[in-house]
């Protein structure tokens, strides 16, 4: 029986390799994963974009007000002297 | 006013509906008036120090600039108010990371139900009042010292306990609009705290665009513009998700056999929302507020030029900056997902309700997917926040226009979170409601 010589290859250059294979293995399978995800629908997107400018709007402006009041009755001497 | 039962209602209609449900009316006034209470603790001084000298050098100082913000101004007014909902936020997030490392409260917050929730609740509290006495004491010796009209014992004392006081009444408050109220309430008050300084912001914009010529109006327009594309593109983002499905095996209870089911589990693209990018920016303001103090410091020698040199290189708008900013996003998504999504315990309680992954077997390899599906999608999201934190800066330098400064890619993605988590709150309530009339009509 003839015994065969195990070809040695080094550990290093395949370890690259591998990394090399890895990372775009890692890549394509992210690109995948991306193609998988859901994504909201036109109205979805209009109708929330719409919800958050509206909300910062009105929170601002009643807060602006509110602030103002307050500002205003801090700076009367007959209550903080 | 018609609207179509098959779909969520759009946003237009809730606003609408706001005003006509009862029960929705009544929390949204409790929200409304309990976050107005929250404002009028900012203008409550706290007493002996000199508020306009400490304001005036708060402007100065980008650290407690970015910190002001959270707290809605409170900060520089030296109200009793000062820290706000910060203490609560930062023992929650200790509390998180605990959970995490310490075996005794992940069994407290995953097996004991309702009850272990609750203890977990109190727990934080009482380290939000530890994390409150320490950072008041921070604030009363590091910041308010020298703005102080008679410094000594009795001050540290009465400011400690004003700025503890005030913030646990913040926390009540914040846990008052959770139970009662609409949204979360931590949550909100942060969102209020940060459009509260919008006003003051744009009126700062305005005016610069008035004082300069046809170049300064484009570039506020053009200013303007990115912020409004990066709003719909935080919701884009915010609002995608990875549906994996999941196959209910068929079941047979007495008589009745339950056919298979499939539902879904869905994934967030960015998992960790907000908070990658909060903690990046907490550690890449630390090298400024350590400069800080090492220039004031004699007795650090060598250190302090270190520090300087460290905090001139993480400047913001530097490339240096940019590239450890996007570093720290990446490193703390990954730290912010592995918290938020086990894959082990989805796979075991998948397996416990004798559901499967199509094409998945149960148990490790469930586990090994779902890893591998959660680090894809991580890296995605990572990207994404690297994107939104850094193009404000790269546009504050292209169009010269720095009032927005500290409302960077932290406030909008707080504000975009936010607003449509109320929102949604807000819709389910009026879909429930709806529905309860369908029932009640006979």
């Amino acid at each position: 029986m003839v015994k065969k010589e195990a070809v040695r290859t080094d550990s290093t250059e395949d370890n690259s390799v591998d990394n090399v294979q890895a990372r775009s293995n890692f890549i394509a399978a992210t690109k995948d994963e991306l193609a998988k995800v859901v994504w909201p629908s036109r109205q979805q997107l209009i109708s929330e974009s719409v919800a958050v400018i509206l909300m910062v709007i009105l929170v601002s402006t009643v807060i602006y007000f509110v602030d103002q009041i307050f500002g205003w009755i801090t700076k009367q001497p007959f209550l903080f002297g | 006013m018609v609207v179509s039962r098959d779909k969520a209602p759009s946003a237009q209609e809730t606003f609408l509906q706001m005003a006509q449900a009862a029960g929705l009316r009544g929390r949204l006034l409790i929200t409304i008036g309990l976050l107005i209470l929250v404002r009028v603790g900012i203008f409550i001084p706290v007493p002996d120090i000199d508020r306009q000298a400490f304001s005036q050098a708060i402007n100065d100082n980008s650290v407690i600039g970015f910190l002001n913000i959270f707290t809605g101004g409170g900060l520089s007014t030296v109200g009793i108010f000062a820290l706000g909902i910060l203490p609560y936020i930062n023992a929650s997030i200790i509390m998180q990371l605990l959970t995490a490392a310490i075996p005794a409260l992940e069994d407290l917050q995953k097996n004991e139900g309702e009850a272990g929730r609750r203890k977990i609740s109190q727990y934080s509290r009482y380290i939000a009042f530890g994390w409150c006495i320490i950072q008041g004491l921070g604030l009363t010796v590091g910041l308010l010292r020298p703005y102080a009209n008679n410094y000594g014992p009795l001050f540290i004392f009465q400011t400690v306990l004003a700025i503890t006081a005030g913030s646990m009444f913040v926390m009540w408050i914040s846990e008052l609009i959770t139970e009662r109220g609409i949204g979360n309430g931590a949550s909100l008050l942060i969102f209020v705290n940060i459009v509260a300084t919008l006003p003051q912001t744009l009126g700062q914009t305005i005016e610069y665009a008035q004082s300069g010529g046809r170049q300064s109006i484009t570039a506020v327009v053009l200013l303007m513009l990115v912020f409004l594309v990066m709003i719909v593109g935080i919701v884009f983002v915010q609002e995608g998700t990875r549906r994996i499905p999941i196959i209910s095996a068929r079941r047979q209870v007495g008589k009745k056999l339950y056919r298979e089911r499939t539902s879904y589990l869905p994934l967030r693209l960015n998992q960790g929302g907000v908070m990658p990018i909060i903690f990046a920016s907490a550690v890449l303001i630390l090298p400024s507020s350590l400069a800080g103090f090492a220039t004031g410091n004699e007795g650090l020698g060598g250190f302090g030029e270190i520090f300087v040199q460290i905090s001139n290189a993480l400047r913001p708008g530097t490339w240096v900056y940019t590239v450890v900013y996007s570093v720290m996003i990446f490193f703390f998504s990954y730290f912010y997902a592995s918290l938020i999504v086990n894959p082990e315990d989805v796979s075991k309680n998948l397996k416990k309700m004798g559901s499967s992954i199509p094409g998945i077997r149960p148990g490790k390899k469930t586990e090994q997917y779902l890893e591998g599906v959660l680090n894809r999608l991580t890296f995605l999201g990572a990207i994404f926040l690297s994107f939104v934190a850094t193009l404000p800066i790269f546009v504050e330098q292209a169009t010269g226009v720095t009032t927005f400064q500290g409302l960077g890619a932290t406030s909008l993605l707080i504000l975009v979170g936010v607003a449509i988590d109320t929102a949604k709150q807000i819709q389910t309530y009026v879909i429930s409601q709806r529905y309860e009339g369908m029932i009640k009509q006979p």
